[in-house]
Parts: C-alpha cells; structure tokens; sequence
C-alpha cells in the first residue's frame, strides 16, 4: 500500500537515490553488453530519467499498477524488480522476468504491479485506463500510472482513453516522460499546442513538474496518488526530461537531431543522480563517501548479476509454444492436432 | 480442302499413336512449327507440330483415342473456319490449355451440375502416369492390384474407389505390364575345345592355300545353327570387322573364304562379337534387339556367349542354334563335310 | 427444461446468468447500458447489474479495447461488445498485440481473460463495412480463441465456455441468425471449445459449414438426400481449438468434403480446413476437396449483386453432385 510521504524520511530519500543509481547501473550495463555483442536485439536506455520513474514509483505501493514503455527498464526497476531477473530478460535467459520470451521491450512483473513494458508507442493506454477501471469496479484503491513519452501524445488511443477515463472518474495517472524527442525527431516538431492542454480538454487536471527533480516528482505524484484512492482522478503529468542515449543503443550518431553541447549542458547541469546526491550532501542525509560507497555496492551487484545472467541457462525448447494460452500446456497440439 | 494432319509414325513397328491431347482448339491460328497435338508411342510422348500455317478447321479425333498411322486427324484451313458451322456433334475435343478452367467457379453457379453419367475430365498431365484419387491408389495398393490394367480397359481416368471393383474383377493375367518395356535377356553359354579350329585353319592354309578367319568360320557357322533352329529361309548376320559393321547374306551358303559381308547398318538376326584378340573369356551384352553372340578365346578354349530376349528367339530355339554352332566349331573339317 | 428461444435471447440469457454467478464478469461496449445494444441482446442488464458493470462507451472501439485487456489483466473479466464485425480493424492492435501476446510475452505471468462478442456475414443489405466476415483475420493470431455458434443453443454453451476461459475469445454470430430459435436449456450450458457438432451423418461427402454455412450445409445435404447423395454435415463450433479429428475422420469415410464458410474465400477459414483435410486425409480422398467462401470482393450493397457472394444451399449441392459424380 501507499508508502508514508517519502520526504519525511532519510530512508526514504537515500532509499531513491539508491533506486536511481540502481536505473544508471543497470542501463550502463546493459548498454556494454550491447556493444560487447553479448545481448540479443537492441534496446533503450532509459538513463537521464530515472528521476522520473523513481520520484513517481516512490509514491506507489507494491499492488499500485503501471504500465511501461519501450524504454521501460527504469520503470521496471524503480516499481521493485531485482537486477538478476531483469538482465536475465534482457539475455533472453529462462530465469528471466517472462522466461526469456519478452526481452528488453516486454518486461512484465506482474508481483511488483508492472503489467509490462510495451513496444507500440502509446500502445499500454488503454491497458492502464483499464487496469484502473478494474480497481473501480472492484473497490480495490489501487491507482495506476501510464507512462508514456511525449511521442505517445500523437497516438489517438490517448485521446479515447483519456476521455473515458475522465467520464468515469477513474484513478490513473497519464504521465507523459517529455525528453524532448520523438524517436528520432524534435518533438515540438511532432507536437502542435501544448502537452499538458491535451488532457485538460478532457476537463483532467494537469501538471508539469521538472522530471530531473526526484523530489518535485515525488511531492506531485505522492499528492495525486491519493488524490486518485479518493477519486479525485483521472490526473495528468508532463514530467520534463533527457535521455542521455539516443532513440536505442544502436542511435549513436545523432548530431542530425540533437546537439552534443545540449546533451553535454543536460548531464553536467540537470543530471538527476548527481543533483540528487549533492541535496543529500547538504542536508547531512549522507556523506560523498556514503554515497561513492553505495555507488561501489551498486555496480558490484549489477555486474555480479550480468554475470549470473550471461552463464544463466536459456529456456528449454519446448518452452517455445508453452504461455500462448493460459491453462494450454502446448499450443501446437492444441492448435494443429500435431504432436510437434 | 485444307492441309491433312495425319497421325505420324514415330517410332519402329508404330501401327498406331495414342493421341494425348491436342494443343490447339477449332478455330486456333496455328503455324507450321506450332505444337498441335501430344502423341504417345513407344511410351515416349512427343510434341507433333502443325505442319502448315492456317487456322484449325477440324479436329477428327479425341484424346485418348488410338489412331492409326496415317490417318487424317486434324485439318488446316487457310482461311478461318466458320465455327457456327462447325460445331462438331459427337467428338468436340478440349483443348488442353483450356482444360484447367473446366473447375467450377466458386460459390453462386447458378447452373445445376450437369447430369452426366460418364464424366470425362480432360487431364492435360496424363501422358504417361496412371491417375487416380488418393483413395484408388490406397485401396488398389492394399489390395494388391495395377491400376495400369484399367488403363488397359479403356476406363476413363482419374480412377476412383469405385473403379477398384472393376479393377478387382478383371481377368489375372499372364504377364506383368512392366515385362514389355523391360524385357529380360537370356544367356546361354558354351566353351569349345579350340584345337580342332586350329588344325582346320592350318589344313586350309597348307592345303587350299587360304586363309580362313574366326570370324569367317564364326559368322557362317552361327548362321547355319540359326537357320537350323528356326528354319528361316533368309538370314543376315552381322559382325564388328576391324571397327567396321559388316552384314553377311546367308553367309552359310557360301564357302568360308568367301564369306566376306558388305559395310551397312541394316537389320540383322544375329550380332556377332568376336573377341579373340585380347584377353576377355566372356561377355554379356545385354540391350540389343536382336541376340548377340559373343565368341572369345583363352588359350585353348572358346567361350560362346549367346544373349537373347524372349520375342525373338525361343529359349529351345536358342539351344539348338548353340548346338550346331558348337559341334561344327569343335571340328570345322567335319562339318564342312 | 428446455425451450425454443432466439439467438439474441440465448446472449441475454448468458449475461444474466453468468454476471449473476460472478461479479468480476462485466459488459463494456457501444450503446449496451439502457439501449440494450441495437440488436436488443443486452435489454435490462443494466437495471440490474448497473452501469459500474454494463458501461456504455463512446464510440472508441480501440480506446475501450483496450480498456477491457487493461481490466482483463486485473481481475475482471469483461465481455467487449463490438457492434460490427467489421470494426475489427479498429482494434487489432488492442487485440492482436496485446490482449493475444500479453500471456505469452509475460512468460505466462500476465491473463487476459476476455470475451469479444461480434459478428459476421453478409446478405442484411448492409454494404461493404458491415458486412465482412472476418474471423479468420483474427484466427491467425496466436492467443486468441475464436467461436463460431451456428444456433441459438450453441450460442448460449459457448458464450458461457468462453467468459470462464483465461484467454482472450472472439465471438462470431451471424447477424442474419439472431431472431432464429433452437431449442436452448434453461440455466447452465457449458459446451467445451474444439469439439465439432456432426449435424447428420451420411457417407458419400462431408460438408463442413461454419456459422451462417452450417445452415447452408443442413440444407444442401436434404437436397442431395433427393439425390440419393448421404451427405455429413460438421459444424466445428470452434475454428481455434479446430476438431480437426472430426472432420478428417469424417474425410477418411466419405472420400470426399466441400468446405464453406462465410469469408473471403482465398487465405481463409476453408483454405486452413481444406489443406488440413488433404494433410492428414490424403489417402482417403476420392475427389479433389473443395472450397466455397464469400467471393473475393467487397460485399456489395444491390441485392442482385449480394447475394451472388454468398455461398448458397443450391451451390453447394451443385458442387457436391459434382464431386460425387467424379465431374471434379
């Protein structure tokens, strides 16, 4: 269930700060594990955000929902996914989250309340609006949060949801991780108005807060979530962030759309770790060396459990047509009358 | 009058052509090199052109009919035909291109099914294979049967199930279908004491002043014995003479010496190989439409291989040959006597 | 006890019963709340359960698709009310990459126990966008279930199957069928997916009809009783699960079988089942096996050209004459 507001606590606070290393861990793992060949596929790094997940999913409880996005590892981890599953995913390892078979872009942890990353911008609107009339109907006090990009906002499914949400009154939270680009393209290139009065068309009440601040995120979610248990919602965000990689790990020359002085301006000035980490410093919550200390833990952990996952075993291969159905051990006989 | 299409003779001993399918439909335009029609023979099936530039004005035969040679199966006209006219009441044969269209179109065919008892599918593919629904072909399997001897009934193909009752009710018969296309030759052997050759051979040189050669004495010896065997009154034997193919008229009429033959690649009764100037002691030369003999020598013995094929040689006609050739090789002085 | 209801009847009855018997089963879709749906199958569910369960949508056929998987995922079970077949396309992505992959992408983790309740078939003058049938489109995505109830009784036994499975199901009735009556027990009816119905037995051909074409089938096989052609006529009931075992084995006796069904003929439901039939039947057919689907344009609005692209009782005796005869 909800947490106690997480600014009246030091636990709290450093309990973030270690989530968002933990974010900036396992994407700069991920994206050597890319580079050194030794992940399947590609995948996109969510680091430069992980304000954004940790300030939100701080205000959550473990049965709250979200849905995710593409670039939904941050999300994964800061609604309490553990390193070795989550690599194990990403390799494609059947101790992974879906035993190998969603990788990178379909994280699910259904234990924490994430119902999974999606790999169809915008497409986990309607699965969030759903997941929040389901609480409704059941009386449950469960809120969910849809994160989306601001690429999303182009997506008509928002619109449809969204005016359904505000009809009935439901508790979700649309929040709208605005980084400033849309794949590949400027987003005020894709985007005419404004983000924000997109939802208040729909008579929802709208934020926009600074998304590389853990501690603005945090006091504004933490405020709507119970807002929302009252119902008081539906409520929207527009949390304003970068991502330090391009669209995916393989978007590397990227002058096109976006300047290297802007991304140097972004991590040297707004990045959310250091930020964060330096409040900590000067409100006596921890020391530099506290926080180098946790940073060491951190990254020991991450590569230990890289290399859990890169000697971790793949799923056997008559896994490949179980989890089509549920309560179908096989889809193939099933399906086919053919034994395989 | 138009140019006459006669079914062609394609093959040797052809009496008849099988007419596969046609090619062109009344009415086509057609040019001389143009495909008209399929014809099976020999089990081969071959494309036979038109023959002349004009339009197809008649075809007179169907698929599936046994046409004789010669006969007039189809006519070109220069002009276009006038198919109002034309349209043939008994036999109006499809053309094969446009068989596969006989399918019905799906669904709303307003038309009821035609009510015929004896469909006739035109099958453009059948050259050579035997159709038949999956389910004929188990049933005929499991049963042991040929769907080739329906063939043989005429039955209109693809078979079906109900086909295999007919098939089950044929008369057994006494040869496999496949024994005709791939006839088994018979061998029959001998050796020959050379000596008494040898003394013949050295007799006629000191004495007669000739020279008399294997091949001489082999080729009107083996001749005598067909001739006695089969009571034929013309033979013709051939022989491979220094790389040449020399035939021999009733060489066993003539004396030795002068058994000589003439260069030519005309039909003969008998093939005969002579391998005496190496060290082959046998052979069986298979293949050939008329038998073989092959003679060869290992030191003091001649080995004589006879190969022939049922049709035409009897295996009891093939002995008795073999016998005289044998008792006059042993002594060549006595059966000049 | 036992009466003869409507097709429309049996679909009240299953929502009664079954939001009755569970309360995480809800109704969402266009005009299913006090309208009772234009096809009258939802009338008084909303005076009873209210609107937190029979929820009325605006007309956002991928918004509230997506809604539902969203619901579906936690811990409801809702049957999506799309008005038309036809507006299928509008939610593929909702259906088809999420609710069928959700499962499967999840390692098993994540259900989406859902019902769409749909239709199919042409021949209500309807024109191009309300008259497809096209479940076969939705057959060929791995996850998803798809039923086919060709009557009122089998309507009211699938419905019910499909709203306590875990998986997400597609229901197809013909628009054509729901004032027909059958013969439909009173209270609970379960009939499990992937088990055929052998409407007659016969042993000269099998017709295998789905929907709107087992009727189609019923029909032509009393015509070609005439004949003195004994035709089997199978109505799967479920295209995924497909009794395959059924109809091959009913393939394996007469030798022979039409396949038909109410979509565009080529890449569809009689292309799957025929190439079924000659993969495991191979050996026990007499004739070629024949297909018959809607033809392969868009459904015409004129009555003269409609009725042309439905396969027909006349039509399909035809074709079966000619299979029989060995005219194919």
């Amino acid at each position: 269930m909800a947490k106690k507001p997480a600014q009246t606590n030091a636990d709290d606070y450093l309990r973030m700060y270690r989530q968002m290393a933990k974010i900036r861990a396992f994407e700069d793992n991920a994206n050597r594990l890319y580079l050194e060949a030794k992940m399947p596929g590609l995948t996109h790094m969510y680091s430069g955000e992980e304000a954004v997940a940790v300030g939100i999913c701080e205000a959550l409880g473990s049965t709250d929902k979200i849905t995710s996005t593409h670039r939904g590892h941050g999300h994964c981890m800061a609604k309490g996914a553990d390193f070795k599953q989550m690599f194990c995913e990403l390799l494609g390892k059947a101790e992974g989250y879906c035993r190998g078979k969603g990788g990178s872009m379909h994280i699910a942890d259904q234990d924490n309340g994430n119902l999974g990353a999606n790999a169809i911008v915008g497409g986990s609107m309607g699965i969030a609006t759903g997941a929040a009339l389901s609480a409704k109907l059941r009386g449950s006090k469960d809120v969910t949060v849809c994160f989306f990009g601001d690429g999303a906002t182009a997506q008509g499914l928002m619109y449809e949801v969204m005016n359904m949400a505000a009809l009935w009154k439901l508790p979700v939270i649309y929040a709208c991780e605005n980084n400033g680009y849309s794949e590949y393209t400027r987003t005020d290139e894709i985007a005419a108005g404004s983000i924000t009065a997109r939802a208040e068309a729909f008579g929802i009440e709208a934020h926009k807060v600074d998304g590389q601040d853990v501690l603005a995120v945090n006091k504004l979610t933490t405020d709507l979530v119970a807002r929302a248990r009252k119902g008081e919602g539906p409520f929207f965000i527009e949390l304003e962030t970068y991502r330090y990689h391009g669209h995916h790990v393989g978007d590397i020359n990227r002058e096109y759309y976006r300047t290297k002085k802007e991304e140097a301006d972004w991590k040297k000035n707004r990045d959310p770790i250091t930020n964060f980490g330096k409040w900590l410093t000067k409100e006596g919550i921890a020391s530099a060396d506290d926080l180098a200390a946790m940073d060491a833990e951190i990254k020991d952990e991450a590569k230990a459990a890289v290399d859990y996952a890169l000697a971790a075993d793949y799923p056997p291969e008559e896994e490949v047509d179980a989890h089509v159905f549920s309560g179908v051990a096989h889809a193939r006989p099933y399906l086919s009358g053919d034994a395989a | 009058m138009g140019y006459e299409v006669i079914m062609p003779a394609l093959g040797m001993a052809q009496d008849t052509g099988l007419l596969v399918g046609w090619l062109k439909a009344v009415g086509d335009a057609v040019a001389s090199d143009d495909p008209l029609m399929e014809v099976e023979t020999d089990k081969t099936t071959m494309e036979v052109p038109a023959g002349a530039d004009g339009f197809i004005a008649e075809l007179r035969a169907s698929v599936g009919e046994d046409v004789p040679v010669g006969q007039v199966i189809a006519v070109i006209t220069a002009e276009a035909p006038d198919l109002s006219a034309a349209a043939s009441p008994e036999k109006a044969p499809e053309p094969m291109a446009e068989a596969p269209t006989k399918a019905k179109e799906p669904s709303t065919d307003p038309k009821p099914a035609p009510a015929s008892v004896k469909p006739s599918l035109d099958l453009p593919d059948a050259a050579g294979r035997i159709l038949a629904s999956p389910k004929a072909k188990r049933l005929a399997a499991e049963a042991g049967l040929d769907l080739s001897r329906l063939a043989e009934t005429g039955a209109s193909q693809p078979y079906r199930a109900a086909d295999i009752e007919a098939l089950k009710n044929l008369p057994t018969q006494a040869r496999t279908p496949d024994m005709a296309y791939a006839p088994v030759a018979s061998h029959i052997g001998a050796e020959v004491a050379a000596d008494g050759f040898d003394a013949f051979v050295e007799r006629m040189r000191s004495e007669g002043g000739v020279d008399v050669t294997l091949t001489q004495t082999a080729v009107a010896f083996a001749a005598a014995g067909l001739r006695r065997a089969t009571g034929a009154e013309n033979l013709t034997v051939s022989a491979m003479v220094d790389g040449t193919r020399m035939t021999y008229a009733d060489p066993d009429y003539l004396r030795l010496s002068a058994v000589k033959g003439v260069e030519g690649d005309g039909p003969s009764d008998l093939d005969i190989r002579v391998l005496d100037s190496g060290h082959l002691t046998s052979v069986v030369l298979g293949g050939a439409i008329q038998p073989v003999l092959a003679v060869s020598r290992n030191a003091q013995t001649f080995h004589l291989t006879l190969t022939f094929t049922e049709g035409t040689l009897s295996a009891d006609q093939a002995i008795e040959a073999m016998h005289a050739l044998t008792r006059r090789l042993a002594d060549p002085m006595l059966a000049l006597i | 006890m036992s009466r003869q209801i409507t097709l429309s009847k049996a679909i009240n009855e299953v929502m009664f019963e079954e939001m009755r018997r569970d309360p995480s089963v809800i109704l969402i879709g266009e005009d299913v709340a006090e309208a009772g749906h234009p096809f009258k199958f939802f009338a008084g569910l909303v005076e009873e359960f209210g609107t937190d369960r029979v929820i009325d949508t605006p007309i956002a056929e991928p918004g509230y698709m997506g809604i539902a998987v969203g619901a579906a995922m936690t811990g409801t079970r809702p049957v999506v009310d799309l008005m038309f077949g036809d507006f299928l396309y509008l939610v593929m992505d909702q259906l088809c990459n999420q609710a069928a992959k959700a499962h499967y992408m999840s390692g098993g983790k994540l259900t989406v126990p859902l019902v769409v309740n749909t239709n199919l078939g042409a021949t209500r003058r309807s024109a191009a966008q309300h008259s497809q049938s096209i479940h076969a489109l939705v057959a060929h995505i791995p996850g998803v279930k798809v039923v086919l109830p060709s009557n009122a009784h089998d309507a009211k036994g699938l419905m019910k199957t499909a709203i306590r499975d875990d998986n997400p199901v597609v229901i197809f009735n013909d628009k054509m069928m729901y004032n027909d009556k059958a013969e439909v027990p009173d209270g609970e009816l379960l009939i499990p997916f992937g088990v055929a119905n052998v409407l007659r037995e016969g042993t000269d051909i099998t017709l295998v009809g789905t929907s709107s074409m087992v009727g189609v089938c019923a029909t032509a096989a009393e015509m070609l009783e005439d004949d003195g052609i004994s035709a089997e006529v199978i109505d799967p009931r479920t295209i995924v699960p497909l009794d395959e075992a059924t109809i091959v084995n009913s393939v394996k006796k007469t030798g022979r079988a039409i396949v038909v069904d109410e979509g565009h003929q080529s890449f569809g439901v009689t292309a799957e089942i025929a190439s079924r039939i000659a993969d495991k039947a191979f050996y026990y057919l007499d004739a070629p096996v024949q297909r018959m689907g809607a033809m392969d344009v868009p459904i015409p609005f004129s009555p003269a050209l409609e009725d042309l692209t439905v396969p027909t009782p006349e039509g399909v005796a035809d074709r079966a004459r000619a299979l029989v005869r060995g005219e194919i």
